[in-house]
């Protein structure tokens, strides 16, 4: 059961597909690790597959180093921003975010057209 | 006689030219004269005469948090200037366009950082939106939650909510899957699978809501 969410969490993760949500639902689902705990295992086990899965992308030049950089700089100050709420906010509460989250951005996948 | 406090930044080159400390002020007691001297300012609010090395560190200490913060800015300005109008033709929509990604950016750091995951979800079709076809904006999507990833894992890691073992179980055939993944992204159109997925996520936001 490891084996298969960690396989398909990884093939989701690399084509871009929320490979995370995956993995996070699983250890909140079947193996009930509290929420923080399993997104500190999402964040930690997306590091390695992601270097993979931008060698590949990189070879079949499929990565575009200009945008990335820019947004990447921006994104490194929400982290920080995210980190500070995350030590003050309650951690109860994180679990009711994502299910939110994960409710928004399932309805705009289903409705909104490419 | 050259007893400094700040031996890094600290050299003759101020006798020698001394236009240069008009620009910026050499760091050490003795040319304290100086109006311009940010050693000079300090002693003077801690109300004591430059006498030793150790006196002159300790009131750099209380007041450094606001002039190094400062003196980072002016230093950082002049890439941010050039960041934002080294292009110099097309001025307007560069700097929308840049300020745009800047925001995108920051946006899918905090989701990242915070929800640990789904960062990628909405980093697809923000970046979209910036004329990338749909496989290019996936795999641009990994490369930004990457660095997002690591600093956040890194902190997650230091405050204790996750060892290496942990994830130890899950690792080796992630990283299977998303070499077969990285392969596959090329050959098919992901629209069937976003729709299984995207069923999947309301049913597992729904019940992560009622827990």
């Amino acid at each position: 059961m490891n084996i298969i969410a960690g396989f398909l969490s990884g093939l989701a993760g690399a084509m871009g597909l929320g490979g995370g949500s995956l993995l996070l639902l699983y250890l909140a689902f079947v193996l009930s690790v509290p929420q923080i705990n399993a997104q500190g295992i999402n964040l930690l086990f997306f590091i390695p597959c992601a270097i993979t899965s931008i060698f590949f992308h990189h070879r079949n030049k499929l990565v575009r180093w200009d945008i990335v950089l820019p947004v990447a700089m921006g994104g490194i100050a929400g982290v920080f921003c995210g980190l500070r709420l995350l030590s003050v906010i309650d951690p109860s509460l994180l679990s009711k975010i994502f299910g939110a989250f994960l409710v928004v951005f399932g309805l705009s996948e289903m409705f909104i057209k490419k | 006689m050259f007893f400094t406090n700040h031996p890094t930044k600290c050299d003759n080159s101020a006798y020698i030219n001394p236009t240069r400390t008009l620009r910026e002020p050499v760091l050490c007691w003795w040319n304290a004269d100086l109006s311009t001297s940010v050693e000079w300012r300090e002693q003077e609010i801690n109300g004591r005469a430059p006498t030793c090395f150790m006196q002159v560190s300790i009131s750099r200490f209380r007041l450094g948090g606001a002039l190094f913060a400062l003196k980072r800015l002016i230093f950082f300005r002049r890439f941010i200037f050039l960041y934002f109008f080294g292009n110099t033709l097309n001025i307007g929509s560069d700097f929308i366009k840049k300020s745009v990604y800047i925001f995108f950016g920051f946006l899918i750091g905090f989701i990242n950082s915070l929800l640990g995951a789904g960062g990628g979800m909405i980093a697809v079709p923000l970046l979209k939106r910036s004329s990338l076809s749909q496989n290019e904006a996936h795999a641009s999507a990994i490369a930004v939650i990457l660095p997002l990833t690591f600093i956040s894992a890194s902190m997650y890691l230091f405050k204790g909510y996750v060892a290496f073992d942990d994830v130890f179980p899950f690792v080796v055939f992630g990283i299977i899957g998303s070499i077969f993944g990285a392969l596959i992204l090329k050959k098919i159109s992901a629209k069937m699978l976003k729709r299984i997925f995207a069923v999947f996520m309301i049913y597992a936001g729904i019940r992560m809501i009622l827990r």
